[in-house]
C-alpha cells in the first residue's frame, strides 16, 4: 500500500535524476549510490533523503529508512507523505508503540485522512489499546465498510474484549462465506479457537482451517494446508504456515522447503527466515541457520524471540561474544515490553 | 521445533499480557501406557494426622486480586532434633480482615503418624499473607532457623533449641518496604565462609490503593473473563542478598554482588545449588511471565545472571513462561543437577537438562511432558517416589481464578496432583488420580513417618492441608543420607551428594527452599532399585569433598563433614 515514491521541487542535479530513474527501474543498488551521491555535496537535499528513505524502506533495511526518513522530517516537518512513510515504516517493523504518534500527528493535522485514522486505530489495537482500537475502527467503518482488514481487528478486539456480540452488526453486511473468514480469523488471533473452527469451516479456507488446525495439534491440518497450497501455490501465507507445522511433525527438510518457497514469495517477511532458521539449528547446521536469523533480526528488530535465537545458533557456532550481544538485545526488548505493559495498566 | 505455541508468532500480533500466562499451548497426543505396575500409593491422612486447621488465603468465591491468588509454602524440617520431621505451615489472610485462626502453623511430629499444632507456645503464631519459607541454621547453633516472607513483611525466626523462635529480623537488620511483596527466598553460603546468607526475592511492588480490582481494567481479563490483574503490568519486583556477618547480623550486598542489577521480572521460587559443579553456590529463580534467572556465583562474592545465554530463562523456543515451583534433581542420572519448572495452564511445564556445566536443554516435549497443559502448577519435585532408582516428577495444581469455572467449565478452579513416572532412557509417563481435587499451592517432600519412602505435605487454599503418606510395595531399596556441616554451615544446605548404585549415578542437593515457596526434608532420599548398595560422593558447600563406598541400603546415615558416617 503504502509506500509511495517521492519527487522533488528542488532543482535536480543529473545524478539526482538518474537515481530516481535507477529507483523507478527497480535498481535499489544504483538508486542507493545515486542518492548517497547527492547528499555527500548536498546533505539537506530532501528529495534525495526521502527517496533513500524508500531505498532502505523496499530493500529490508527499516532502522536506515527510519533514520532517514527522520532527516528528511527535520528540514520538512509537515509533510504528510514522509510522515505517513515514516509510521508505515514502523509498522513493518512491528514496532507500533513508535507508529502510534506519527500517525496521530497525522490526523492532527488532517481528520478526514481515512488510511491515517485506520492506522491509529491498527496500532492501538497491536498496543492493547482495545477499546480506544475498537471506538475508531467503527468511526471509519461507514466510509470504508468493505475493508476487510479493518473488520478483522475490530472483531478482534471485541472479542478480546469478551464483547463479540458488537462486532456482528459491522460483519452484517458481508457475504456468507467473508463474514466466516473474518471470524474464523478474529476467534483465532484472540485465542479462541474452539469458536474459530466452526467459521473456518464455513468459510471453505483450507488455509485458515489448517493454521487453527495445526494449533491445536490436530492431525488433520497438514491436509487442509496441503490442500491449500495444492490450491493456489503462490500463496506465500499457506506455504508458510504449511513449513511451520512440517517443522512441528519433525518432517525438517519437507519443512525447509515449503519456508524457502514462502520466503521468495515474500522476501521481507521475518517469518520464513525465522523458521528456516530454525529448522537449520534442528538439523545441527547452526552456521547455516546465523545468516537466516540475523535477516529475520533485521526485518523485525524488535521480536526478542529472533534475537534469542540468533544467540542460540551464535554460540552454537562458538561465536560467543556475538551470542551475548544478541542475548543482551533479547534483555533490552523484554524490558521495553514490560514497560509497555505496566505504563497500560497504568493508564487503564 | 517444539509443538508449542506458535500462533503468536503466525500472525505476528504482540498480545498484552495480563493473568499469569501469555501463552496458548495445546498438549501433545498422549502415547500408549506403558502398563509397567506404580508401586508407590498415596493416602492424605492430613485429618487422621491432626491438620486440621484451614489455610486462609484470600477469598474462598471471588478474589479481585492478585494477593489473594498466589498462596504460599509449607516446610519440612526437624525443629527439635528428635530425627521425626515436624510440619511448618504459612497461612494467608482475607481483604476483609483475617478470620479467627488465621495463621502460620508449626506442627511437632507425635512420632506415631500424628502431630500437635504447637504454635501458641512456639513464637511462630503470626497472621499476614505470607508467602515462603526457607530453613537453615543461620547461626550454626545446631538447630535449624526459619526466614518467611510475605506482603510487606519478613521474618528471620531464630531457633532456641528448646522449642520455641524468637523473631530476630529487626536486630539482623533485615528490612522490607511497605508495599514489597515478598517472594522466594533462600538460605546460601555464597562466599564459603561456612555462614549462611540470605537471599531475598520480591514478586513485585503492590499497592491496594493503586492497583485495579477485578473489573476495574479492561486488559486483566482471561479468556474474555474479568480476572485479578497481574502479574504484567504491575512494577517488577526484584532481589537483594544479605551478607551474615556472625553475629546476628546482616549486612546488605545486593549492590556489591550484582544481585541488585538482575530485574525486569517477578520472581517467585528460588533455589541455590551448585549447578556447574565448580564448588560454589549458584541461584536459580523462578519468574512468573517473564525471564527466569540463572545467577551464576563468580566466585568473588559477585553473581551474573546467566539464564538466557545457558538457556534456563525461556522455553526452548524463546517464549517466556509463567515460573512459579521449582524442582531440582536429576532426572537422567548423569551426576547433574537438572531442574523442572512449573507454570500456568495452556501451557506445558518444563524440564532444563544439565550438560555439569550449567548449559541446559529445555527437553519437555523429548521426555514427554507435553502432554500436559490443563492444570496451573506449583510445588514440584523430582523426587523417587517408588524407590526404583529413577526419580519421578511429581506436583500439585490448581486454579487461581475460583470465578472462571461458572464461565467457562474446562478451567475449574481444584484440580488434581500429578505425577510424572520416570520410566528411565529421559522418558516419563503421566500417572493422575483425578477425583483427589484441591487448589493447591506449596508443597514439601519428606519421609515423615521414617518408613524410607518420600511423603508429600500440600497447601491447599481455603482447606486444611494434606498429608499425603506414601506406601511403597516391592522390594525396591533406598538410602536416605543426612548431613552435618563443621567448616561448612551446620545445616549443610548446598551440599551435593551423588550415589552411584549399579550403573546408575544420581545427584541431589541440600536446598533451603524448592519446590514452591517451601522446603523438603534435609535429609537426602535415594531410591536404589535392586540395589542393596551405594557409593557416595559429598561435595560440601565450603568446597570439600568427600567419598564413601558401599554404604548399605535401606538405612539412614548421617554423615559428619570430616568424619564420614557417624551414625549409621
Amino acid at each position: 500500500m503504502l509506500v509511495t515514491m517521492l519527487l522533488s521541487a528542488e532543482p535536480q542535479s543529473d545524478a539526482f535524476e538518474q537515481a530516481v530513474k535507477a529507483l523507478g527501474s527497480g535498481d535499489y543498488h544504483a538508486s542507493e549510490e545515486g542518492f548517497q551521491k547527492v547528499l555527500s555535496t548536498s546533505p539537506n537535499h530532501l528529495g534525495a533523503l526521502q527517496n533513500l528513505g524508500l531505498v532502505y524502506a523496499r530493500t529490508g533495511r527499516l532502522d536506515l529508512a527510519i533514520a532517514t526518513y527522520r532527516r528528511a522530517l527535520a528540514l520538512s516537518p509537515n509533510q504528510k507523505s514522509l510522515s505517513m512513510n515514516l509510521g508505515l515504516a514502523y509498522v513493518q517493523q512491528e514496532d507500533y508503540a513508535s507508529a502510534l504518534p506519527v500517525f496521530q500527528s497525522i490526523v492532527k493535522g488532517d481528520a478526514k485522512n481515512i488510511a491515517a485514522r485506520e492506522l491509529v486505530a491498527t496500532c492501538e489495537f497491536y498496543t492493547g489499546r482495545l477499546a480506544a482500537a475498537a471506538a475508531h475502527f467503527e468511526a471509519v467503518r461507514s466510509e470504508d465498510p468493505k475493508n476487510l482488514d479493518l473488520l478483522y481487528l475490530l472483531s478482534t478486539a471485541y472479542i478480546k474484549q469478551n464483547q463479540a456480540e458488537k462486532m456482528y452488526p459491522a460483519l452484517g453486511g458481508l457475504p456468507r462465506e467473508q463474514n466466516h473468514f473474518i471470524q474464523c480469523r478474529a476467534f483465532n488471533d484472540a485465542g479462541r479457537p474452539d469458536d474459530a473452527l466452526e467459521h473456518c469451516r464455513e468459510a471453505g479456507s483450507h488455509r485458515e482451517l489448517g493454521k487453527v488446525l495445526a494449533a491445536q495439534h490436530d492431525p488433520g491440518a497438514l491436509a487442509e494446508l496441503t490442500a491449500s497450497v495444492q490450491q493456489n501455490p503462490q500463496d506465500s501465507e499457506a506455504l508458510y504456515s504449511l513449513g511451520i507445522t512440517l517443522l512441528q511433525e519433525n518432517r525438517v527438510a519437507d519443512a525447509a522447503n515449503a519456508l524457502e518457497r514462502a520466503k521468495q514469495l515474500r522476501p521481507g517477511f521475518w517469518g520464513a527466515y525465522f523458521y528456516l532458521g530454525k529448522a537449520r539449528l534442528q538439523m545441527n547446521q547452526a552456521a547455516q541457520a546465523v545468516p537466516l536469523l540475523q535477516r529475520a533480526a533485521e526485518l523485525n528488530p524488535r521480536a526478542s524471540v529472533l534475537f534469542y535465537e540468533l544467540g542460540r545458533a551464535l554460540k552454537a557456532t562458538g561465536r560467543t561474544a556475538e551470542a551475548e550481544q544478541a542475548m543482551t538485545r533479547v534483555r533490552e526488548l523484554r524490558a521495553a515490553e514490560l514497560e509497555n505493559d505496566v505504563k497500560a495498566l497504568q493508564k487503564r | 521445533m517444539t509443538r508449542r505455541e506458535w500462533l503468536a508468532l503466525l500472525s505476528a500480533a504482540p498480545l498484552l499480557g495480563q493473568g499469569m500466562s501469555r501463552r496458548s499451548v495445546k498438549a501433545l497426543p498422549r502415547g500408549k501406557p506403558s502398563g509397567l505396575p506404580f508401586p508407590s500409593r498415596f493416602t492424605d491422612i492430613a485429618a487422621v494426622a491432626g491438620l486440621r486447621a484451614p489455610v486462609i488465603y484470600g477469598g474462598v468465591d471471588r478474589k479481585d486480586y492478585l494477593l489473594e491468588t498466589v498462596g504460599c509454602g509449607v516446610a519440612f524440617f526437624d525443629f527439635d532434633n528428635d530425627g521425626w520431621l515436624d510440619i511448618f505451615v504459612l497461612g494467608g489472610s482475607r481483604l476483609t480482615g483475617a478470620p479467627e485462626g488465621a495463621a502460620n502453623r508449626l506442627y511437632r511430629n507425635n512420632r506415631d503418624g500424628t502431630f500437635a499444632d504447637v504454635t501458641e507456645n512456639s513464637g511462630l503464631r503470626h497472621t499476614g499473607w505470607m508467602s515462603s519459607v526457607a530453613v537453615g541454621d543461620f547461626n550454626n547453633d545446631g538447630f535449624d532457623d526459619l526466614f518467611v516472607t510475605g506482603w510487606g513483611e519478613c521474618i528471620l525466626y531464630r531457633n532456641n533449641g528448646d522449642g520455641t523462635f524468637t523473631d530476630v529480623t529487626a536486630k539482623a537488620g533485615i528490612r522490607p518496604k511497605a508495599n514489597e511483596w515478598g517472594s522466594g527466598c533462600t538460605f546460601v553460603d555464597y562466599n564459603r565462609d561456612g555462614l549462611l546468607d540470605l537471599f531475598v526475592a520480591h514478586y513485585t511492588d503492590f499497592d491496594l490503593r493503586t492497583v485495579p480490582k477485578q473489573g476495574e481494567a479492561a486488559t486483566c481479563n482471561w479468556k474474555g473473563v474479568a480476572v485479578p490483574c497481574g502479574p504484567r503490568g504491575l512494577p517488577p519486583g526484584g532481589l537483594k542478598l544479605y551478607r551474615n556477618n556472625g553475629d546476628g547480623t546482616f549486612a546488605d550486598v545486593s549492590v556489591a554482588s550484582g544481585i541488585a542489577k538482575v530485574r525486569g521480572s517477578y520472581p517467585m521460587t528460588t533455589v541455590a545449588a551448585d549447578f556447574d559443579n565448580d564448588g560454589w553456590q549458584d541461584i536459580y529463580v523462578a519468574c512468573d511471565s517473564t525471564a527466569s534467572f540463572l545467577l551464576r556465583n563468580n566466585h568473588d562474592g559477585t553473581f551474573t545472571d546467566v539464564g538466557l545465554e545457558n538457556g534456563v530463562a525461556l522455553n526452548e523456543d524463546g517464549m517466556e513462561q509463567a515460573g512459579m515451583g521449582i524442582g531440582i534433581g536429576d532426572y537422567n542420572l548423569d551426576g547433574n543437577l537438572d531442574i523442572f519448572k512449573t507454570h500456568f495452564s495452556d501451557d506445558t511445564d518444563i524440564l532444563y537438562r544439565n550438560d555439569g556445566k550449567a548449559n541446559f536443554d529445555d527437553v519437555t516435549v523429548a521426555s514427554g511432558l507435553g502432554v500436559e497443559t490443563r492444570y496451573t502448577s506449583w510445588g514440584a519435585g523430582i523426587v523417587d517416589l517408588d524407590n526404583d532408582g529413577n526419580p519421578d516428577l511429581f506436583f500439585v495444581t490448581g486454579s487461581i481464578y475460583p470465578e472462571l469455572e461458572a464461565k467457562i467449565p474446562g478451567y475449574p478452579f481444584k484440580t488434581p496432583r500429578v505425577i510424572f513416572r520416570n520410566l528411565g532412557g529421559g522418558k516419563f509417563e503421566e500417572l493422575i488420580e483425578p477425583s483427589e481435587v484441591h487448589s493447591s499451592r506449596g508443597c514439601a517432600f519428606g519421609d515423615f513417618d521414617n518408613d524410607g519412602d518420600v511423603d508429600v505435605v500440600v497447601i491447599n487454599l481455603n482447606e486444611p492441608p494434606s498429608l499425603l503418606r506414601n506406601d511403597v510395595s516391592g522390594n525396591h531399596h533406598w538410602l536416605k543420607v543426612k548431613l552435618i556441616g563443621t567448616k561448612s554451615n551446620r545445616s549443610a544446605v548446598g551440599a551435593t551428594v551423588v550415589a552411584s548404585y549399579g550403573s546408575r549415578r544420581q545427584a541431589q542437593a541440600v536446598m533451603s527452599q524448592t519446590s514452591f515457596y517451601s522446603v523438603n526434608d534435609f535429609r537426602l532420599h535415594f531410591g536404589l532399585g535392586s540395589e542393596r548398595s551405594a557409593d557416595l560422593e559429598i561435595r560440601w558447600p565450603n568446597g570439600g569433598s568427600e567419598r564413601i563406598a558401599r554404604v548399605e541400603a535401606d538405612r539412614l546415615v548421617t554423615i559428619r563433614e570430616g568424619s564420614g558416617i557417624v551414625k549409621p
